[in-house]
């Protein structure tokens, strides 16, 4: 049985940390609060991660382990809202999508609820998730702007 | 669940998708670059400490 690798606070970055065979990741949260359709009481964030110099080296389980940790740990605040988007910059944006999947399944993280939802556009499809804890009290608000977009545009509220 | 945008709000909710996914390639390509994220912030992209 693997245990995650240790996370530190970097002030440049968000969050580090460096594997058995020397990768450095780093894991970083963006606050997309005010640029999302407003809810109050709740803060939403965009997370992203990714290894130094797009080196991801070798299959290390402990990689995906410390990654659900830091997922783990950010869900500790009940209020805390979780948005993610699979970059399509390489179109492997299905990939990173089924990866997420699989690794939410298998480090399942308790009482947090996972949405999908794909956002089609021309010739690109945007795989996003929401994920929140079951206990929120905006919980079905939020689902429900999510599942129909609205979450997105809150540049059109008069 | 697929939404396909053939509305002005699809079309909106698309297009800040591809603003996020083009911030987070302009943070990620700075921070590997040892940028600071008070750099960030001056380019309006909020890096957060949440846990």
């Amino acid at each position: 049985m693997h245990s995650p690798y240790k996370i530190h606070t970097d002030p440049n970055s968000g969050y580090t940390f460096i594997t058995d065979n020397n990768i450095k990741y780093f894991i970083t949260f963006f606050d997309r609060s005010n640029e999302l359709e407003g809810i109050e009481n709740v803060q939403i964030f965009e997370f992203s991660f990714f290894p130094e110099n797009h080196n991801h080296g070798t299959h290390d389980p402990r990689v995906s382990q410390t990654i659900m940790e830091a997922i783990n740990q950010f869900f500790q605040k009940e209020s805390n809202v979780l948005l993610f988007i699979c970059d399509s910059i390489d179109n492997k944006s299905l990939a990173r999508k089924r990866l997420f999947n699989k690794w939410f399944i298998s480090e399942s993280i308790p009482q947090i609820e996972k949405i999908d939802n794909d956002i089609v556009s021309g010739e690109c499809t945007y795989y996003t998730s929401l994920l929140l804890n079951n206990n929120l009290i905006e919980k079905e608000k939020l689902i429900k702007s999510f599942s129909e977009l609205s979450i997105f545009y809150n540049s059109l509220k008069e | 669940m697929q939404m396909k945008p053939n509305n002005n709000k699809g079309k909106i909710a698309a297009e800040k998708c591809r603003k996020f996914l083009a911030d987070k390639r302009m943070a990620m390509a700075h921070i590997a670059n040892g940028g600071s994220v008070e750099e960030l912030k001056r380019k309006g992209i909020k890096v957060a400490f949440p846990i």
